[in-house]
């Protein structure tokens, strides 16, 4: 009964890899490496990556600088309304993105106050990178705040009260105690971002069309030209999307285990 | 010195206070059972707590002084040292410049001084927790049962040391347990809290003979605690239950009533014989009832028609010739009686 049990539960578990990991093994085993050397040599293909990238990064380092104040905030204290902002902050990931993008569009597009505001001082965000970046960092926050929080949470307040007890200020006992054991959640949590970043493709579509992003622009070539025009630019940013993801996990995992 | 006035905080239902004493450069140990307040008194006094009242530390209202301006050493339950840092890091951490070298061999942490803290043994975690704690400097140092959890040899050792060294530091302590045997042993001064408030405050010796209420006396080990009447008989006092007869001293002495009374352990004689000299104490003739090794001494329970427990050495119990079922000779002195409500 037992072996039963066990032999359903690894097939039902294989189909769900099989699904997971043959359209992505299809896509790159199904390009041919040259057609991959050639889109890559390709100036738009190249631009749009390393815009990708860069936008990416932006999101990414705007969610360190005012995410890791508000994980804190939600893993060391309580307070009236907490769920309620909790909730608030995981809303990207369950509205579709095309909503977000419009929801953005109305905050930041230059008919409206906030875009009015940015738009004095130079910063439009409808085709441009600034457009992209909001777009990233709308749907992306939530990863690397949730990872934040609960990196957080899992070192010991008291560590904190007692670096009080010997001196420190709230903010010494931050810096120097909760944000060094905390840090592998951090990386971890702006890798996931990142990695998520760079694959939006719904709300950035609305904010920002052009310049564009290596998903708008396989959706664009899929749309202009069809599959097979598509496929390499698909293969080669996925490989290049993998290939960061893993190495930036493998080295931060090794650091990790060397620390420990 | 430290010095609380009406000081009164509150966690959930529970409420602390109102709270006042005063401290020198003393020893001073607050004992009481699980949930009497006395983490949340250590927590008022670090400043991790808010509460009314007013707290004063060196002449200077420290009410409202954040932690880390208090200058407060604080040792936990749980050592908590900083796992990402090195023994002398984490001595360090509080120390600014002051030099730390003689605290680490005063505390024995020379041979481990390099150590990454996770290998560590619990006693020797211990000692790097409160050099790091006495590293800063503080003007008082509070202990919330940091060594419970060694192993009984090892906390007898470091809190020898804790001692002396805050002897020789001059260094205020308040140390808080709920091992009577530890407070007693420790304290210069012993205070007891029970449910938020102050009970009794005294010598430890004090307490343990004269103990404020029933509460107490139970709580720091006497079982001689008996209800009954005290009453005025010709021109003496005396404690009567329908079972013993206990006389208290002359007429005056005490008020008369249905009162508790507490006999306290160590003042109790045993004799196997009588010598005709015991005219000042009471005598009640009964049969040791039970006699259990305890390491160092003897517990007796000896059945008198109330069951009354005492301590003895080895050697008296010896020399006695103690043992379960023997018929014995129960001495109290009057004086030895005390009324606890």
């Amino acid at each position: 009964m037992r072996i039963v049990f066990y032999f359903i539960v690894i097939m039902m578990g294989g189909v769900m890899v099989f699904f997971l990991i043959l359209p992505v093994l299809k896509l790159i085993l199904g390009t041919h490496p040259s057609e991959v050397i050639r889109t890559i040599t390709e100036e738009e293909v190249l631009r749009s990556i390393i815009l990708t990238v860069r936008c990416g990064l932006g999101a990414t380092a705007f969610a360190v600088v005012f995410g890791t104040p508000l994980a804190y905030l939600l893993a060391r204290f309580d307070f009236r309304g907490k769920s309620f902002l909790q909730s608030f902050i995981d809303l990207p990931l369950v509205i579709p993105h095309s909503s977000a993008g419009v929801a953005l569009l109305l905050i930041f597009g230059r008919r409206f106050l906030t875009g009015k505001i940015f738009d004095k001082i130079g910063i439009s965000f409808v085709g441009t990178e600034w457009g992209i970046m909001v777009a990233m960092a709308f749907v992306s926050a939530p990863f690397y705040i949730n990872a934040v929080k609960d990196g957080i949470s899992s070192v010991d307040v008291r560590l904190e009260k007692v670096a009080r007890t010997l001196g420190a200020s709230p903010l010494k006992a931050f810096f120097k105690i909760t944000l060094p054991l905390s840090w592998r959640s951090i990386i971890t949590g702006g890798v996931t971002m990142w990695a998520r970043s760079i694959s939006e493709f719904g709300a950035v579509v609305i904010l920002a069309y052009h310049p564009m992003t290596a998903p708008v622009l396989i959706f664009d070539r899929f749309e202009s030209f069809g599959l097979s025009y598509a496929k390499p630019a698909a293969a080669l940013v996925l490989i290049i999307s993998l290939v960061i993801f893993l190495l930036i996990r493998g080295i931060f995992k090794n650091a990790g285990a060397e620390r420990r | 010195m430290l010095v609380l006035k009406g000081v009164k905080a509150s966690g959930g239902s529970f409420v602390l206070g109102p709270v006042s004493f005063e401290m020198k450069r003393e020893y001073l140990v607050v004992l009481g059972p699980s949930g009497a307040g006395k983490s949340m008194l250590l927590e008022v006094i670090s400043g991790f707590r808010k509460s009314e009242g007013k707290i004063f530390l060196n002449g200077v209202e420290i009410t409202n002084y954040p932690p880390e301006k208090r200058r407060i050493g604080f040792l936990m339950q749980d050592p908590l040292l900083f796992p990402h840092k090195n023994v002398i890091e984490n001595i360090k951490f509080g120390a600014g410049t002051r030099d730390i070298s003689s605290l680490i061999e005063k505390l024995k942490i020379s041979a481990f001084a390099d150590r990454d803290v996770n290998s560590l043994s619990g006693g020797e975690k211990q000692r790097v927790a409160l050099a790091r704690a006495l590293a800063s400097n503080p003007l008082l140092l509070l202990l919330d049962e940091p060594f419970s959890w060694l192993d009984r040899e090892t906390r007898e050792i470091i809190e020898g040391e804790v001692k002396s060294i805050a002897d020789e530091l001059n260094l205020p302590v308040i140390h808080v347990t709920h091992n009577f045997e530890e407070a007693f042993s420790l304290g210069d001064r012993v205070i007891i809290l029970r449910n938020g408030k102050i009970v009794q405050d005294g010598k430890p010796e004090d307490i343990f003979k004269n103990p404020a209420d029933e509460f107490v006396a139970r709580f720091t080990g006497n079982q001689n605690i008996y209800t009954g009447s005290i009453n005025v008989e010709g021109d003496g006092v005396f404690f009567t239950n329908g079972k013993v007869k206990f006389f208290m001293g002359r007429a005056g002495e005490h008020k008369e009533g249905f009162f508790k009374i507490a006999i306290c352990p160590q003042e109790i004689i045993i004799s196997s014989v009588l010598s005709g000299s015991e005219n000042n104490f009471n005598i009640l003739e009964g049969v040791v009832s039970l006699i259990s090794f305890r390491g160092s001494f003897y517990h007796v329970v000896m059945d008198c028609g109330i069951k009354i427990s005492t301590f003895l050495t080895p050697q008296e119990a010896e020399r006695q010739g103690i043992k379960s079922g023997k018929r014995v000779y129960v001495l109290i002195k009057p004086e030895s009686i005390r009324v606890i409500g």
